[in-house]
């Protein structure tokens, strides 16, 4: 019987954060994750490094917080942090009032800005309204969200934890009060397994109420779903907020070749089935060409939607999504509910993951009398990068997808090299849209790769192919060869991996209100449609 | 060029435009025009570091723009990555040069007997290549100290129309300009000479566009002026028909003093063949065309006439001259592009590149081959041997009866 | 001087416009292309499997043009509508197609056949194996009586560039010593097959001669397999029929889209075409739209129906205009692509009305 000391239910970023810091202090942890990681609200959001300036005015303790937690984590995970900085801009249509309020308010939190006025405003960033008022700075950033679930998780196992994804758990096992261990099953073959445990922690985001209902408890969260606009190319070079007081559609984040626009507010009944509607998304891209004017010609290449998992006690009442605190809260239901070994962390925001897995991880070093404290403050995700390799991979691959590849790899950029020199043909650009060289899809498929790859799309979150202009149309059907070749799966497989590969990719475009990626949509539609016989589109 | 231009968006990746690119046909390990135009432009706009020599071995023919089916500005984007393109410091000189076709001409010309005899001696042409990257293989073409302004038409109630000669024809080919201009007589036509200098178009090839938007910005006045004055402005080359036909928009359109009078020249531009051509469809031109026996002829299309929308004017007019014998080789791009197969590391792609082109003409076996450009002129007769002219000759032969290579 | 206007203006190069332009330089007129761009022909490979067997004196009249203009480009098709020839695919799945182009046919399922599955290796677009495997997995569930065997070659690189179909099928078109090795390679691992299937890379510039050289080096039938685009046996297609034109005449003018159709007074005179500089205008008898689903923009008023003779027709079904016919996929709004048999009737339809309202013109 497999057996660990804690299991962790939930791969996003904070039960990736809890590995880590559980793997560090020399604990036993195996996190299960019903899909891949990233999956729920890590994996569908702005891909925002908060400064903590979206929240000076209304939450100066979650600035304080933000503000920490973003310089710690541009200190452990740069290779994740893309660090452009952020602007805080003063439209002229919005309340000057709160300008005012949110200069007091940063200057009281001690968060760092330099004003700017509307001519340096404009230099920065030319596709402005030419009516701006001016803007503030800080230190926001775009964290590549898949990239730092992904180095915790490689963190952790490296430090001898485990991470089981496709492993959707389907009872929580108890006895006398307290748990004993999980049954899970593949969620792909259906294949059965248990583990036994002493502790279980409930890092399930918006599934986080379902969990815990397996266990027989009751952990309110209210599912605020939020739809995002991924956009073709980078309309600024900064993440642009509007200066005003929390809204729709006021971020716009530089996300490596593509920036998204978001988000919405509305409560769901739960955290799958998510759809973004057409008024929704016009509300959106109205509002976006506010932000930005050329967003109104510019190519929306996907929509997405995730879920805020809001912790809600009974207390809050019917408060709107956004009114509620975006703090995180720990729940120790051997305390609140008689449950001994059963924790849960709810709520809280990507840019908090660490302390949020700090708390949990102490709260669970403590039960088990494991006194060890928390080190991932100050505990690089990886090693340093030898200068000689990046010199090395420019001469391997043309100099843009060197530097990806080096951003995204790091020490790893040596096996990368090694394939390389092996084999010429691995330095060709499989993705051309994201520049992803074959020798890195050989790296991710890898059974030397720390956290393996079952699907397409994971590959695509670890590697970004499929992520650009055609949206996997033309690599996708490379990378599903790939893993043919690798043994990942049979032919047979292979070829249903690779609808259900388009059928998900298909889902994201086909909700794009307009445009070119409508285009891009039916081409791929009709190669694999009526030219190839291989899939036809779903009733969408 | 337009930071705001989003062309870049209609990329669909069908990769037309490789499959049409003249380099990237002879020499495959050339990215393309699909990865150096909107693929990098992402990157570029991400502000990631996307510079690559081989930005320097596009040869600005524009059939990716041609070929492309969603109106991306691929060979646009080609042009303004090739504006920040760093070159070391000895391709950066020669390029330095190279951009500035005028002030070369100028030096040249003062004494062109001395300096033409000089730049053919092997010895300087192995000099040049070692020091300058110039290919040993090329010959620069003649220079010759001669000023066309003296060939202006005076006649009064004539109709006029401003002639823009072009570096090559100013410097070097003062015999086609004089040509050009008799051609204009025969149709009751004054010619006027521009003294607008280079058109810039070198400048920007050779990613220079600070020039290029001087060269154009010094232009502008004089062919505004022209315009005014109700005058067409007439060119023989199809480089700089090009150039003036969108380069001052592209390169000064963002400043609101000068975007109208930009439109406006740019509006006002005709290609010689273009405009005998609209006048033949207006029934207006002179055709009392002599026969005239040549051998075969060998017509080659330069890129910059079909990135005007030309429909071949000179081709057609001339098959109307009996006697006339002319094939239209339709063999892709010469490979010339210009400045860019005088560089001593870009020769070898300039005849691969032209090579097509090279055997459909000795399987043609023409007595002459003939081209609107200049540089695929010298393109043509440097892979063949066979002598090549410009349409205008041979057309005024027609009208003159005398053998166009007389001089 | 002989005129120089345009007989025919067809807007569109796509399958539907090359054959419109094809059938009016058949009979004689003077006729430009006038095209933002290349057609469709980068996808896929102009197979045709829409025309049912007994589609009437209108398909059968523009299958003949058809076959006699591809065959005299260099690129015949070989089949008859409503035939269904089984066509193996990279994605291991059959595509019955009526009229199928000639570098495609040699691979078409015979019964009994044990068929060879050349791959290159290190060609990142193309798996053997993976295509060879799903084919027979395909076969046996469509019980077709063929067998598909993986056989994987090397061929030289130039420089250290990794293999693709574009790149091979260029030194395919300029390198005979690389023509001959590649069918030695090829024929060296055929063991005991009687057809070979490989993917699409034998040039894009290349005749049925050029491909029945190399095949009669294998001794056997060989056909492609088109791959995802840029797709060679289209792109083949696509040059063959441009070199067919332009040696019929036609004046190809493109790069530019147009800004709109020249009409006044309910006649159609040509076309504005936006070119640099200035817009231009080229007059013509006749105009053919067959440019596409997403250009009715050229036509304000147009209730998306036609008449008999493939001419515009307004909310109020009159004519929108004289000398407009319209042809393609922009006739078949709600047609998906895969319609190749829909363009060629109603390009050569398009292009032989416009001829005849040209002689009623002239009565």
């Amino acid at each position: 019987m497999d057996r660990t000391q804690v299991i962790i239910i939930g791969g996003g970023a904070t039960g990736a954060g809890i590995l880590w810091d559980l793997s560090l202090r020399g604990i036993h942890a195996v996190l299960l994750e019903k899909r891949d990681l990233a999956n729920g609200a890590t994996g569908r959001c702005h891909g925002l490094l908060h400064s903590g300036a979206r929240y000076v005015v209304k939450d100066a303790e979650a600035a304080r917080e933000c503000l920490s937690e973003n310089q710690i984590i541009k200190t452990i995970a740069p290779h994740c942090v893309h660090d452009v900085g952020g602007l805080f801009v003063r439209y002229p249509q919005d309340d000057p009032a709160f300008f005012a309020q949110w200069d007091e308010a940063c200057a009281k939190v001690g968060m760092p800005t330099s004003r700017l006025n509307a001519t340096e405003t404009l230099e920065l960033e030319p596709n402005l309204p030419k009516d701006v008022l001016g803007a503030s700075t800080c230190p926001d950033a775009h964290i590549d969200v898949f990239q730092l679930t992904l180095s915790n998780l490689q963190a952790a196992v490296a430090k001898g934890g485990r991470f089981r994804p496709y492993s959707e758990v389907t009872s929580i096992e108890q006895a006398g009060g307290r748990v004993t261990g999980v049954r899970y099953k593949d969620s792909r073959t259906g294949e059965e397994g248990e583990i036994a445990c002493e502790m279980i922690v409930n890092a399930g985001g918006g599934w986080a109420q379902q969990i815990a209902s397996m266990a027989g408890l009751d952990v309110p969260v209210r599912c605020d779903k939020g739809s995002l606009l991924v956009l073709n190319h980078n309309l600024v070079t900064r993440v642009v907020n509007r200066c005003r007081k929390p809204g729709d559609a006021d971020i716009l984040v530089p996300a490596g070749p593509v920036c998204i626009l978001g988000t919405s507010s509305y409560t769901v009944p739960g955290p799958e089935g998510l759809k973004a509607e057409p008024e929704e998304l016009a509300h959106l891209l109205q509002l976006g060409s506010e932000l930005v004017p050329m967003m109104a010609e510019a190519r929306v290449l996907r929509v997405f939607s995730g879920v805020r998992p809001l912790y809600v006690p009974k207390e809050a009442g019917g408060s709107a999504g956004r009114e509620i605190s975006r703090g995180f809260v720990l729940l120790d239901h051997g305390e609140r509910d008689g449950l001994l070994g059963f924790v849960s962390i709810v709520g809280g925001k990507l840019t908090t993951y660490r302390l949020m897995a700090e708390v949990t991880a102490n709260l669970v070093a403590k039960r088990l009398g494991v006194d060890e404290p928390c080190r991932t403050a100050t505990t690089p995700l990886r090693a340093a990068t030898d200068p000689a390799l990046p010199e090395k991979v420019r001469q391997l691959l043309p100099v843009q997808a060197a530097n990806i590849a080096e951003r995204r790899l790091g020490p790893d950029l040596a096996k990368l090299i090694g394939l390389i020199e092996a084999d010429p043909d691995m330095a060709e650009i499989i993705c051309e849209c994201e520049q992803v060289s074959r020798a890195e899809i050989e790296m991710v498929m890898s059974d030397q790769a720390l956290v393996p790859v079952k699907t397409i799309n994971d590959v695509g979150r670890r590697s970004r192919l499929g992520f650009g202009s055609c949206q996997g149309t033309f690599c996708g059907y490379k990378a599903m060869l790939a893993g043919y070749r690798r043994g990942l799966w049979t032919a047979e497989e292979a070829a249903d991996e690779f609808k259900r590969y388009l059928d998900e990719r298909w889902k994201g475009q086909a909700q794009v209100p307009r445009g070119k990626q409508i285009e891009q949509l039916m081409l791929s539609h009709d190669l694999f449609g009526p030219t190839y016989h291989f899939h036809a589109e779903q009733g969408l | 060029m337009r930071h705001s231009d989003v062309t870049l968006d209609n990329c669909l990746k069908c990769s037309d435009c490789n499959s049409v690119c003249p380099v990237m046909t002879a020499h495959p390990a050339y990215p393309g025009p699909k990865h150096l135009g909107p693929e990098l432009e992402r990157f570029r706009r991400e502000g990631l570091p996307c510079d690559s020599d081989w930005l320097e071995y596009c040869l600005g023919c524009e059939r990716c723009d041609m070929a492309c089916p969603n109106q991306v500005n691929v060979a646009e984007l080609i042009i303004e990555a090739k504006g920040r393109h760093k070159k070391p410091p000895m391709r950066r000189l020669r390029d330095y040069l190279l951009a500035r076709p005028g002030l070369l001409g100028m030096v040249l010309s003062v004494a062109p007997q001395v300096t033409d005899r000089l730049l053919a001696l092997g010895a300087m042409k192995k000099l040049m290549s070692w020091t300058a990257g110039i290919a040993a293989e090329r010959s620069f073409p003649a220079y010759h100290r001669e000023s066309l302004a003296g060939h202006q038409g005076h006649r009064v109630g004539a109709e006029r129309v401003m002639f823009y000669l072009g570096c090559s024809m100013r410097y070097n080919e003062q015999k086609l300009g004089r040509a050009c201009f008799s051609l204009l007589t025969h149709n009751d036509i004054e010619a006027e000479v521009s003294q607008s200098a280079c058109c810039g178009y070198p400048a920007l090839a050779n990613g220079d566009p600070a020039e290029a938007r001087c060269r154009v910005r010094a232009n502008l006045e004089e062919l505004s002026a022209a315009v005014d004055r109700g005058l067409p402005i007439l060119t023989a080359c199809t480089s700089c028909g090009q150039m003036l036909k969108t380069g001052f928009t592209a390169l000064l359109g963002d400043d609101p003093a000068l975007a109208e009078k930009a439109r406006k020249v740019e509006a006002a531009i005709y290609d010689l063949g273009e405009f005998l051509m609209l006048r033949a469809e207006q029934g207006r031109l002179n055709t009392r065309f002599a026969e005239i026996r040549h051998g075969a002829l060998a017509y080659h299309s330069p890129c910059h006439q079909t990135t005007q929308g030309l429909a071949r004017p000179w081709y057609h007019l001339l098959r109307q001259v009996p006697g006339m014998e002319i094939e239209d080789m339709n063999a892709g791009c010469c490979g010339m592009a210009g400045t860019f197969g005088f560089k001593q590391e870009k020769y070898a792609v300039s005849m691969a590149v032209g090579n097509k082109l090279f055997q459909a003409i000795e399987q043609a076996a023409p007595e002459l081959a003939v081209s609107e450009c200049p540089t695929c002129r010298m393109q043509m007769t440097h892979g063949t041997g066979v002598p090549s002219v410009h349409p205008a000759e041979l057309l005024l032969e027609a009208y003159d009866g005398k053998d166009a290579l007389a001089s | 001087m002989q005129s120089l206007k345009y007989d025919l203006i067809v807007v569109g190069a796509g399958l539907s416009g090359l054959v419109a332009a094809a059938t009016a330089a058949e009979a004689g007129g003077r006729v430009a292309v006038v095209h933002g761009g290349l057609g469709t022909f980068v996808y896929g490979a102009g197979c045709i499997a829409d025309l049912p067997a007994e589609g009437g004196e209108e398909q059968r009249r523009a299958v003949a043009f058809f076959e006699a203009m591809t065959e005299a480009a260099g690129s015949p098709y070989y089949g008859q509508p409503g035939d269904r020839h089984m066509l193996p695919t990279i994605l291991g799945t059959f595509q019955p197609v009526s009229l199928v182009p000639f570098c495609l046919w040699g691979g078409r399922v015979q019964a009994g056949a044990r068929v060879s599955v050349a791959g290159i290796a290190g060609l990142s677009s193309f798996d053997a194996r993976f295509t060879a495997e799903r084919l027979n997995q395909q076969a046996e569930e469509l019980g077709l009586q063929s067998r598909y065997v993986p056989r994987i070659i090397d061929l030289p690189h130039e420089g250290s560039v990794p293999h693709s179909t574009l790149n091979i099928a260029n030194r395919f078109d300029r390198d005979e010593p690389f023509r001959r090795l590649f069918a030695e390679r090829l024929r060296a691992v055929q063991g005991e097959c009687d057809q070979i299937l490989l993917p699409a890379c034998l040039g894009q510039q290349t005749s049925r001669i050029d491909i029945e050289d190399f095949q009669a080096q294998l001794g056997r039938p060989l056909g492609e397999l088109p791959t995802l685009p840029p797709s060679m046996a289209g792109l083949r297609l696509n040059n063959r029929l441009l070199g067919h034109l332009r040696r019929r005449g036609v004046e190809m003018i493109g790069g530019y889209p147009l800004l709109s159709l020249d009409l006044a007074d309910g006649i159609c005179r040509g076309v504005v075409v936006d070119n640099p500089g200035r817009a231009r205008t080229l007059a013509a008898k006749s105009v053919v739209l067959a440019c596409g689903p997403q250009s009715e923009t050229l036509l304000p008023g147009w209730s998306r129906r036609v008449d008999a003779r493939q001419r515009p027709l307004n909310d109020q079904n009159q004519l929108l205009a004289e000398g407009i016919h319209v042809a393609g996929a922009l006739l078949f709004p709600t047609g998906r692509r895969g319609g190749n048999g829909r363009a060629i009737v109603s390009g050569h339809a398009a292009a032989l009305m416009a001829a005849g309202r040209e002689k009623s013109h002239a009565a």
